[in-house]
């Protein structure tokens, strides 16, 4: 896959023409996947971290990444307004007994 | 998608025989599929439903600020903003989305309405609807038109509108948004019927008269404001109270089985958490991870598979298997764990589970139970079964090694951003 390739709908910010290893592969399980290739040396470096933790493989670890980076984008451009509280969830969370510890 | 707030799954029919309460549930149970060991990944709605939400874990903080409600909210907000709801994975799929939610952790402020097309906050100060909608109850409606000194009013009713928050007030709103809405859709209703104070709706009570029901909830709060114990008379009371309110939970999934026939959909219903009855000295749901408190009933009815999963289901898999369900790919069977992990606000209290086991594990301190022989948990047995203690606790390690490294990669896409606005 090539960086202007139009069928890459996830990640075409960063792809090597060589030494190239596929992280999300099609299959037959997952069918909604798509593939896309990191280079050799930043999968090592995927891996090296996926051992301390219990991400499965690299797939995980680069979809766990990639989901959080994308969905924060979005949400930058939609975030103003939301940092006021009402006064009535207040009262609603003490009259359910959520603020008694 | 119905999630009744605090409805334990021994309360339902399909995972205790000997319960009676739950008809209807029991019946989409029985044609459809069941998992009886689905563990909710947090004991109150701030631990649970922010992660069954997302799929993610909210993020390890080591600060004390428990005390102050709008950094709890606030924490709630960051996690909500840092991942993919799943109403936005249906929204993208091409599903129109609406949610009636009347749990206060769970409203705008909190960021729950990402991903929705409709969000109606079901509370007394919505700004959704109008709090006549909360009840049909009389004392609700005197509350509600602003009585303030009723006679009998010892609870302070009406500063607690909420109390009365009852299905059968706002199921036309229900049943009207479902009419307008274009399908594929997805409805999600977070109903607060079965949450404490147990107050239910007259034609659904049948152990509790009015006098037992409020008698109890003044009990019940006495007790909490004064830490005094329950009577045994008071506990059955509460006890009582609370199985009229899952009677009043299975006839609100009657009434919208109904509402949704003509659609033909696919319904899941579960618990945000459990609830306590006496059990370990508490009622409610305080922050402990004991049985009553993780397991919740999990039913999945009309899609295409009649079957009971007995393996563990952390309800933390629920996005995935929501969206697998909209699809050709659902495997009841891919989401069951063998280790599943539950932890408490703050995450200062967390366990992992598996078939016989349960470790809960508290700073230093370990408690480990056998849930075979003691599905109670009243006996650690930790200094007797050291190897499974380590086992289960390298697996909370590597839990907390992972939330770290998560964390961690929430920072840089925070710094990331920071960076790309100055820019």
């Amino acid at each position: 896959m090539r960086p202007n390739d139009s069928s890459a709908p996830l990640c075409q910010c960063y792809t090597s023409y060589m030494a190239n290893r596929t992280v999300f592969r099609d299959d037959t399980s997952h069918p909604a996947m798509t593939e896309i290739t990191l280079p050799d040396e930043l999968a090592d470096r995927i891996e090296s971290r996926v051992e301390r933790t219990d991400f499965e493989n690299t797939n995980d670890y680069a979809t766990f990444v990639l989901s959080e980076v994308v969905t924060r984008v979005e949400r930058d451009a939609d975030s103003e307004g939301r940092e006021s509280a009402r006064e009535g969830v207040e009262a609603r969370l003490e009259s359910l007994g959520y603020l008694e510890e | 998608m119905v999630t009744a707030d605090c409805l334990r799954a021994d309360h339902c029919g399909f995972c205790n025989p000997s319960s009676s309460l739950t008809p209807t549930v029991d019946h989409l149970a029985e044609e459809g599929l069941t998992f009886t060991q689905a563990i909710a990944p947090g004991p109150r709605t701030p631990s649970s439903v922010p992660v069954f939400f997302t799929g993610e874990f909210m993020a390890n903080d080591e600060n004390d600020w428990m005390d102050d409600w709008q950094q709890r909210q606030a924490r709630i907000r960051r996690h909500m903003e840092r991942f993919t709801h799943l109403s936005e994975s249906l929204q993208h799929n091409g599903y129109e989305t609406a949610t009636f939610t009347a749990n206060p952790w769970t409203t705008r402020e909190s960021s729950f309405d990402i991903g929705f097309d409709h969000f109606n906050e079901v509370s007394a100060d919505s700004p959704d609807l109008d709090s006549a909608y909360l009840s049909d109850s009389t004392l609700f409606t005197l509350t509600d038109s602003g009585i303030k000194s009723l006679p009998g009013d010892p609870g302070g009713w009406s500063s607690k509108k909420e109390w009365f928050s009852q299905w059968p007030g706002y199921v036309e709103l229900i049943e009207d948004r479902i009419e307008s809405l274009s399908e594929p859709f997805f409805l999600w209703i977070f109903i607060l019927d079965s949450h404490q104070p147990y107050i239910t709706p007259r034609q659904y009570r049948e152990e509790s008269s009015a006098w037992e029901m409020y008698y109890s909830i003044l009990r019940y709060w006495h007790g909490k404001v004064n830490d005094e114990e329950l009577s045994d008379r008071a506990a059955e009371l509460t006890s009582q109270a609370y199985r009229d309110a899952v009677r009043s939970v299975d006839a609100f999934v009657e009434t919208l089985e109904t509402a949704v026939e003509p659609y033909d959909p696919i319904t899941m219903l579960f618990a945000d958490h459990g609830e306590a009855l006496g059990e370990h000295g508490n009622f409610g749901h305080k922050r402990t991870l004991y049985e009553e408190n993780l397991r919740v009933p999990l039913v999945v009815h009309n899609a295409d598979t009649v079957d009971t999963v007995d393996e563990q289901l952390p309800l933390r898999s629920l996005p995935e298997m929501a969206v697998d369900l909209t699809t050709d790919d659902f495997d009841p069977q891919a989401y069951t764990q063998q280790a599943v992990i539950s932890q408490t606000e703050a995450n200062r209290t967390k366990s992992v589970r598996t078939p016989q086991w349960k470790l809960i594990s508290e700073g230093e301190k370990c408690r480990l139970f056998n849930l075979q022989n003691d599905p109670e948990e009243t006996t650690n047995v930790a200094e007797m079964n050291p190897e499974i203690t380590d086992r289960l606790v390298d697996i909370l390690t590597s839990h907390t090694a992972t939330q770290k490294e998560k964390a961690d990669v929430g920072d840089a896409a925070t710094d990331l951003l920071a960076a790309t606005t100055e820019l």
